[in-house]
């Protein structure tokens, strides 16, 4: 695809991603307000399933979960096998994700973030033997709360950048 | 997904592209569903392979080092998006700097007056130890260079205690130089990039950090627990003579950091009668969760203890 057709709004969304993903809060906050942190790449690769699914490219998609594993410091790979799993899943139905509503496409998006999250907790596990935390559950349910709110304006963005 | 991609008629697909407004949309979306559905073979390959690559990228760094002149590499595009994250505070820390410089610039001034006289008190102090450790006949003690860096990121997981550091290998920084602010030793640095690292604090709950306690330089190793206020001191015997209020410093032991750095403070000691050992709580001296800049401390320059000790970094170690 041409890149100049709108494409350069993929780029731009998916850095915003990496970037609210390390964007820390201010000092002082308690623990646990980390914890809810949603899942912003797996929420704007979602976003652009259901709304452009042939600009996801499952390579380039792995390539941005290489940098979101340096971005983060967790193992190299990682992330990308967790957004090109979800990839794989999410592009596999995409034409049912266009058809039904928001909320329905948050529940979706729910199953989807819970599922990789929990892949990536078992492959950390495994390859580091850090125990399995169940702390992604609830940064999955924020994830897809946001995601009624998210995709109005995201598919405005989309509409004025003219992306094809 | 009951059908497969090429014999399907291009009717049951929703067309994804209104009314053909660019004129080739309806083309785009045909390829789009050609690229996505004629061969989901190569999907499945692509992913396979992908998978793979994932898992021997993950085997490979838990076990080697192989991989960190990668991750490096990939860390020159990972900056900007620190810089980007860091913006909101760098703002806000400019407008503060701006509104109060004055006033801060007359604190400070003071305060470069006090610390410089210590500063002299401190070289003929370090002069006269040399000395005396002479007449001891141990070496005398090369104090490391130091560098002023700034913080550029937090890694935003609550139970990694890393942070990011806006110098890194052109500036001369090392993995395992370590880290202290001006109340205390920090951390140590774990990766190192072309001009940013990533600094392991000493909270991390995996880090572990050989101390002594000032008073009576009792042995033991301080382990971060994922939490900025408390560390605990591992296996301390009921019988230890450490109490609240003891200064804990790093004792250099172990090879990583330099001795007698502050660590922290003893806040809480716990002989409960059924443990075996007593829980002894440190308060880390350093402002782990509040300092933005930090000083790296280069591993001793002169590993055989060169006689210059009283001259290198006295200048800046004030």
């Amino acid at each position: 695809m041409n890149p100049l057709r709108g494409g350069w709004l993929v780029g731009v969304t998916f850095f915003a991603a990496a970037t609210l993903a390390v964007a820390h809060l201010p000092a002082g906050l308690p623990d646990w307000v980390g914890w809810l942190r949603p899942a912003w790449a797996p929420l704007v690769l979602f976003f652009w399933i259901v709304e452009r699914p042939h600009r996801i490219g499952l390579i380039s998609v792995w390539a941005f979960g290489l940098l979101l594993d340096v971005v983060l410091s967790e193992p190299l790979g990682l992330n990308g096998f967790a957004l090109v799993v979800m990839a794989v899943l999410g592009l596999s139905a995409y034409e049912r994700l266009r058809m039904i509503n928001v909320f329905q496409q948050a529940a979706a998006l729910l199953l989807l973030v819970l599922a990789t999250e929990l892949a990536k907790g078992i492959v950390v596990s495994l390859a580091q033997g850090a125990p399995l935390s169940g702390q992604f559950v609830a940064s999955a349910m924020v994830t897809a709360v946001l995601w009624p709110f998210l995709v109005g304006p995201l598919r405005w963005a989309t509409w004025r950048a003219g992306t094809a | 997904m009951s059908s497969r991609g090429p014999q399907r008629a291009p009717d049951d697909l929703p067309n994804p592209f209104p009314a053909g407004r660019r004129g080739f949309g309806d083309l785009s979306a045909g390829d789009a569903s050609k690229a996505l559905f004629r061969s989901d073979s190569t999907t499945l390959y692509t992913t396979l392979t992908l998978a793979a690559a994932s898992v021997l990228l993950i085997a490979i760094e838990a076990n080697t080092r192989f991989l960190d002149p990668v991750r490096s590499a990939v860390a020159i595009l990972a900056d900007p998006v620190y810089y980007v994250a860091e913006t909101p505070y760098f703002l806000g820390n400019l407008v503060d700097d701006l509104s109060n410089s004055a006033l801060e610039v007359e604190r400070l001034e003071r305060r470069v007056l006090e610390l410089s006289l210590v500063a002299q008190q401190a070289v003929a102090t370090r002069a006269e130890n040399n000395r005396l450790r002479e007449l001891l006949g141990s070496r005398p003690r090369v104090s490391g260079q130091v560098l002023v860096t700034e913080l550029i990121g937090v890694v935003p997981d609550p139970g990694k205690h890393r942070i990011l550091i806006d110098k890194g290998t052109v500036d001369g920084v090392s993995v395992g130089a370590s880290v202290v602010d001006s109340q205390g030793l920090f951390g140590q640095v774990i990766e190192v990039s072309r001009a940013s690292s990533v600094v392991l604090l000493i909270t991390d709950p995996t880090h572990a950090t050989p101390i002594e306690v000032s008073r009576n330089n009792l042995r033991s190793i301080a382990t971060g627990l994922g939490r900025y206020d408390w560390m605990e001191l591992e296996a301390v015997p009921f019988s230890a003579d450490i109490r609240r209020g003891d200064l804990v410093v790093s004792s250099g032991l172990g090879g990583r950091f330099p001795r007698g750095y502050p660590v922290g403070e003893v806040t809480e000691v716990e002989k409960h009668p059924t443990a075996r050992f007593a829980t002894v709580r440190v308060r880390p001296s350093a402002a782990l969760n509040r300092s933005r800049h930090v000083l790296v401390v280069f591993p001793d320059a002169a590993p055989d203890g060169a006689a210059d000790g009283a001259p290198s970094g006295a200048g800046e170690a004030g």
